[in-house]
């Protein structure tokens, strides 16, 4: 279960902003829609522990993150967030295998080579385990970026725009994807975007920033 | 992964950038370390060649070259002196050894020295087959380890004299050299030399035109003198007590028509002319060295720009701070580490090499295989080069801000 309460980020610049309460459960989805500038990347950062609040909760498995600090933050974030950036990034001089391993050694568990086979075999990219991301197709770095963020069977599942630079079948394709890993993982769903053409497929549970002034 | 293992990748992905670095770190190491080894053995072997020889007494001329000549047997001889006049010197208290020289002839190359067994016995050398020459009988030779090898010495091989002290030199056909002994090595200068009597020399040189004899410097009336005139090319004194050093020399320069050169302080003056150019070479090599390190600053920080994304991708998979922290730092050490191993390799390979096809490092006892103990220091000096390259970039590293990184 994760609750999201009375949060609230100040930019360095001093602008204060608010963001909504919300709740998900295992298993579950939510959309939050908005133009750009209205925060959402970075309400997508503070759900991942990856920026620290002014205020407010936002309570994983009972664990309210923005009181961790230092490598209690990492090695939560390791355990039990995954995150689906806009742009994938790997390590470049690993392996689609070893970067996998890489992320599992990271989060304090052991390497778990069936774990790794499975999910590049669910996301079709098995074929390129024992090669470099960087000479795999755009799509398959996105399914890649998908097997990084699921590989610790994330309580919460976080993708920033996953469908930006897509046409509809594809960016369908993506959403649909997620979906089913997540579910799969009985993992909570947060997708932030500002692709209003997600609006239909998350009718029912989206949530809408409104821009910064 | 183990974090040596995905440093190591991590260079080997930018392989030109890592090559360029490592080749011009192990140009650096490889200068310094070829420069220590050539000094050390230098000094080494100079030392040991002096095998406790206080004082050369020879014709008038450079002291250097004197002892050049008559200890590592590597200059032409000042001249010679009368062996009549050397014999109140070897009767002195303070003398403990008087070894005469003869010198002039050689080989294929190797000088042929005539003297006496003292000369073999100051460096402790044994025969490893036949015999050693015998000191009243003329035209036996007992030939160093080295030249054995290299020409092919045998027990029983006779050979023709050539005169001077290089090759081209004139035959003395007339008379035949017979080896007699071939000595063991002893990693001094008389592996590489022909040792025989006294009077082999003077037999040899008693044929000879008068204007052609012992380099030249025996004149027409020389050659005809009597036994007690003949003459040596110099006399190796070993003291008796320190108080030789004080008296002698200015004895002989004073009161004879002789020089006398101590080993010791000509070959303190050569170190010191030849130190002044090596440490001219060191400070360029300190500073190729140092160049290389702030390469490896440039390349790590540079590189950071465009790593900033992938760092902080893996910090937000849960990976500590610290953990980025060392693997700039090791990535920056590798490269350290491997500079000075191809250094290392370079340096102590090419000594190695030349050894094998020039003479004269042989003769210096110039090996390569050896290792020195400036090079503990160089190693130690490598990777604070590395360490110093790589920390501040390191610590860039360590504090990227995950979020903005990712937002760029």
């Amino acid at each position: 279960m994760i609750h999201i309460q009375q949060l609230k980020y100040k930019y360095p610049k001093g602008i204060e902003i608010s963001f909504p309460d919300f709740e998900i459960k295992s298993g579950e989805e939510i959309l939050i829609l908005g133009a750009s500038g209205c925060g959402k990347t970075t309400l997508l950062h503070v759900l991942g522990g990856l920026l620290p609040v002014t205020s407010g909760k936002v309570i994983i498995n009972d664990i309210d993150i923005t009181l961790l600090k230092g490598n209690k933050i990492d090695q939560f974030r390791g355990e039990n967030i995954g995150v689906i950036f806009q742009k994938p990034h790997f390590a470049r001089a690993l392996t689609l295998h070893e970067n996998l391993a890489f992320a599992q050694k990271a989060a304090g568990r052991k390497v778990d080579h069936k774990r790794i086979h499975h999910l590049l075999d669910r996301l079709g990219i098995s074929q390129h385990i024992d090669k470099s991301p960087s000479k795999m197709s755009e799509g398959e770095k996105q399914r890649m970026s998908v097997a990084m963020a699921l590989i610790n069977k994330p309580a919460l599942l976080l993708a920033d725009e996953p469908t930006a630079s897509l046409d509809d079948e594809h960016a369908n394709e993506v959403i649909q994807l997620l979906r089913e890993m997540a579910s799969e993982e009985n993992s909570a769903l947060v997708i932030v975007t500002h692709d209003s053409r997600l609006k239909e497929a998350f009718a029912e549970r989206t949530l809408t920033l409104s821009k910064l002034h | 992964m183990n974090i040596f293992k995905f440093a190591w990748k991590n260079l080997w992905h930018k392989s030109l950038n890592t090559s360029l670095n490592l080749i011009l770190f192990a140009f650096g190491v490889s200068i310094i370390s070829a420069l220590l080894l050539t000094q050390d053995y230098f000094e080494k072997t100079l030392k040991k060649n002096q095998a406790g020889i206080g004082m050369v007494v020879g014709a008038k001329g450079s002291p250097l070259q004197l002892i050049l000549c008559a200890i590592y047997q590597v200059d032409t001889p000042t001249g010679n002196i009368r062996l009549s006049e050397t014999k109140k010197l070897k009767k002195h208290p303070l003398v403990a050894k008087a070894i005469p020289q003869s010198l002039g002839d050689s080989y294929k190359g190797y000088r042929i020295v005539g003297t006496t067994h003292e000369y073999p016995e100051l460096y402790k050398a044994e025969i490893a087959e036949g015999k050693m020459f015998d000191e009243n009988k003329s035209l036996e030779v007992t030939v160093g380890a080295a030249v054995a090898k290299k020409i092919g010495l045998k027990i029983g091989d006779d050979f023709h004299s050539a005169h001077g002290i290089g090759e081209g030199g004139h035959d003395h056909d007339h008379e035949h050299f017979k080896v007699v002994g071939i000595l063991k090595p002893t990693g001094t200068v008389i592996d590489q030399l022909l040792l025989t009597s006294l009077s082999s020399i003077w037999d040899v040189h008693q044929h000879e035109k008068p204007s052609k004899a012992n380099f030249g410097n025996l004149s027409d009336k020389k050659v005809e003198k009597e036994a007690d005139e003949k003459e040596i090319t110099n006399l190796l004194i070993k003291f008796r007590n320190p108080m030789g050093a004080i008296t002698l020399p200015r004895m002989v320069n004073e009161q004879t028509s002789m020089q006398a050169a101590s080993p010791a302080y000509e070959t303190s003056r050569l170190l010191s002319l030849l130190g002044d150019a090596i440490t001219a070479l060191k400070a360029l090599a300190i500073a190729i060295m140092v160049v290389s390190g702030l390469s490896i600053f440039i390349s790590l920080y540079n590189s950071l720009k465009e790593r900033k994304y992938e760092l902080a991708y893996l910090r937000s998979l849960g990976t500590p701070q610290s953990y980025i922290f060392s693997l700039l730092l090791i990535e920056g050490l590798i490269c350290a580490f491997m500079g000075f191993a191809i250094g290392m390799i370079l340096s102590h390979g090419s000594i190695y090499i030349a050894a094998t096809q020039i003479d004269t490092l042989s003769a210096l006892n110039i090996g390569g295989t050896a290792f020195n103990s400036g090079e503990i220091i160089l190693f130690a000096s490598t990777l604070g080069i590395g360490f110093l390259a790589s920390v501040i970039p390191a610590i860039q590293a360590a504090r990227t801000n995950i979020s903005q990184a990712l937002s760029e």
